[in-house]
């Protein structure tokens, strides 16, 4: 969670993935209590609503729930829906680039399998 | 458009901005006034403890007195404008009530100096005492408060280098005036002038001008760094 | 009901001859955190102090939850401008201490917090019997800061708070006014050059240029529609035609613009061009840096 914030993606996009990262990584549990917005806000120094609106995504995707009164509190089933959908995304977000680069500077397609294949340890 | 009657709670409003206004001016106004009556009083007490020369003090008094009650109103209203004045309409006060504030407070000023003058008047023996005394001081004292105001009003108008070239224009017509005047009609005649009131009306009326001018000065005023 | 608004319709300001505001229409919701961001007289302070009802607008109108702000006591009970103090007056050196000014301020503002005052001039270590002529450039700002902070007025206004203060004092202005927002939900209106620190703080961004309000907006949606985008010139002009471009650099054969993409556009992809995500200090460059002749 104590990652820094970059300029590179906007801040409550980064504020997502940095909760999804850490359900994945067991930092956070399933029905475990996020940090508040106003606690996001507070440690990233950014305004609150940015905070919210990062946590409003993780919200409408069913990764965190609210509990009235109390906060934002991860769903049963997240880290497997997070795994799902960065599966889904893993091709475009990753392979896509590395195929284009590949292509850019002339190397073929088998090429990088060898590559692959060679360097797995 | 909306009804232009106030209610009672917008009355209250407005009237505790110009209750805390009045405050606050009336608290620098009379800090000043008190440390300079106090510096008085304590110059007038080492004198009386050195010499002993009972005389020289009250020749000293009767003259310093109106001195500082035309002094302290001239520098205040120039000073209030420079920085008094822009600190209270920085931290939101109205213009209406910043005027109201300073002008109230200079002119409880200038009641209190007479009323010192007056005190003055009890406790020193008559015969040091020049006739018409009370009337000069109050007519003094007014002309004090209306030339700060002016000098206030010039000030908050056109600016601070203005105001100081203002000021040494109107102390030299006016010192050199009355020294011409008395120089010129004797003292019996002034005397006898300052006998008639319709010099104390034109005083008061000078006093009103300048008050309104500072007014006029104020709503024009442009806060800036 | 009364709409919680401070609204700024068409206002102008003239200086003899000279235009410093020209018919900016501006709407300040509460519960917000405002940056007012442009170039060095660009307008900011001119019409912060014109919203304050400081200074008077030569045309056009403020209001503050429906009532107009001019010379009311009412409206003005909502509004704190906090502007940068000078250590020099037309009558010297500002004789003033730190406490007269707290003083005045407690005196002025209804909701004054006293407690909140006393813990911030300690956390800031000011002295507050130092008088004003002899402080930093540093202090002047803490000092600043402590009076909007404390005034706990709805809309406080801070002119360049963090100008003079080192990069641990500004993060802890950020971090003090963020917790303050937290627990008020004031709105607060912030001008500063100092820009991409302040970016995260900004739920909205007012760009001034020249008397104008170019851009208000969301700062994270506009960081989202602002895209560099480069490359061989001929493909970055394919790929840019028909939308607003900003900020052109050429170099050789290749060629940088900024784009504000508008409602649904999109850039076209596969044509050979980089495009990269914006700062917001990038995308106030574009808009209003200087242009080469």
């Amino acid at each position: 969670m104590n990652e820094f914030l970059t300029q590179e993606k906007s801040i409550y996009l980064q504020i997502s993935e940095m909760i999804e990262n850490d359900i994945l990584r067991d930092i956070i549990l399933e029905e475990e209590k996020v940090p508040s917005t106003n606690e996001l806000a507070r440690l990233y120094t950014i305004n609150p609503a940015t905070a919210a609106k990062g946590i409003n995504i993780l919200v409408d995707n069913g990764i965190l729930y609210k509990k009235r009164g109390i906060g934002m509190f991860v769903a049963s089933g997240a880290k497997e829906k997070i795994r799902k959908c960065r599966r889904e995304e893993f091709y475009d977000k990753y392979i896509k680039k590395l195929l284009a680069e590949a292509e850019s500077i002339g190397i073929s397609r088998e090429e990088v399998i060898c590559m692959i294949r060679e360097n797995s340890k | 458009m909306f009804c232009a009657c106030k209610s009672g709670a917008e009355v209250e409003e407005g009237m505790k901005g110009y209750f805390r206004s009045m405050f606050y001016w009336a608290y620098c106004m009379e800090i000043l006034f008190f440390s300079m009556l106090g510096a008085i009083v304590l110059v007038i007490f080492i004198y009386i403890f050195i010499t002993g020369d009972m005389d020289q003090v009250f020749q000293y008094t009767i003259t310093y007195i109106p001195m500082f009650g035309v002094i302290y109103p001239v520098s205040s209203g120039m000073n209030m404008a420079n920085m008094q004045v822009p600190l209270a309409l920085s931290n939101g006060s109205t213009r209406k009530e910043t005027a109201c504030g300073f002008l109230v407070t200079m002119h409880a000023a200038m009641l209190q100096f007479w009323i010192v003058s007056a005190v003055c008047c009890v406790i020193i023996p008559a015969e040091h005492i020049p006739d018409d005394y009370l009337e000069m001081c109050g007519l003094l004292f007014l002309a004090g408060c209306g030339i700060g105001n002016g000098l206030g009003a010039v000030i908050l108008r056109f600016g601070n280098k203005v105001g100081w070239i203002v000021y040494m224009f109107a102390m030299f017509i006016l010192i050199g005036g009355a020294v011409a005047v008395s120089l010129l009609l004797g003292k019996d005649t002034v005397t006898a002038i300052l006998n008639n009131s319709p010099i104390f009306v034109a005083g008061m009326v000078f006093d009103v001008l300048m008050s309104v001018a500072y007014y006029m000065g104020i709503k024009k005023y442009e806060v800036r760094i | 009901m009364k709409e919680e608004r401070l609204i700024g319709k068409g206002i102008i300001k003239t200086y003899g001859k000279k235009n410093v505001l020209n018919n900016v229409d501006i709407e300040l919701e509460k519960g917000k955190i405002y940056g007012l961001i442009g170039r060095n007289g660009a307008g900011k302070t001119t019409l912060l102090s014109i919203l304050a009802a400081q200074n008077p607008a030569t045309g056009g109108t403020v209001t503050c939850n429906g009532m107009p702000v001019w010379e009311n006591r009412e409206a003005l009970d909502h509004i704190c401008f906090s502007r940068e103090i000078n250590p020099v007056t037309g009558y010297g050196a500002n004789g003033y201490k730190v406490k007269d000014y707290l003083r005045a301020a407690s005196v002025y503002m209804p909701n004054w917090d006293k407690e909140l005052a006393g813990r911030l001039v300690k956390e800031f270590e000011l002295d507050v019997k130092k008088r004003i002529s002899k402080l930093s450039k540093g202090m002047l700002s803490m000092l600043t800061i402590i009076i909007a902070l404390a005034s706990k007025a709805d809309y406080t206004f801070l002119d360049e708070p963090v100008a003079g203060l080192d990069v641990v004092m500004r993060e802890y202005f950020y971090r003090t006014l963020l917790e303050e927002f937290a627990e008020s939900g004031r709105t607060f209106v912030v001008s500063t050059h100092i820009i991409e620190e302040a970016a995260e703080v900004f739920e909205e961004v007012i760009i001034i240029d020249k008397g104008n309000v170019i851009l208000k907006e969301n700062t994270e949606e506009l960081l989202e529609r602002a895209v560099h985008v480069s490359g061989m010139a001929e493909n970055v002009d394919k790929v840019t035609a028909g939308l607003k471009t900003f900020h052109e650099e050429k170099t050789g054969r290749s060629k940088g613009v900024t784009v504000l993409l508008g409602k649904g556009e999109k850039i076209p992809e596969n044509i050979g061009v980089s495009l990269q995500q914006m700062s917001l200090q990038q995308v106030f460059v574009a808009l209003s840096g200087k242009r080469e002749e």
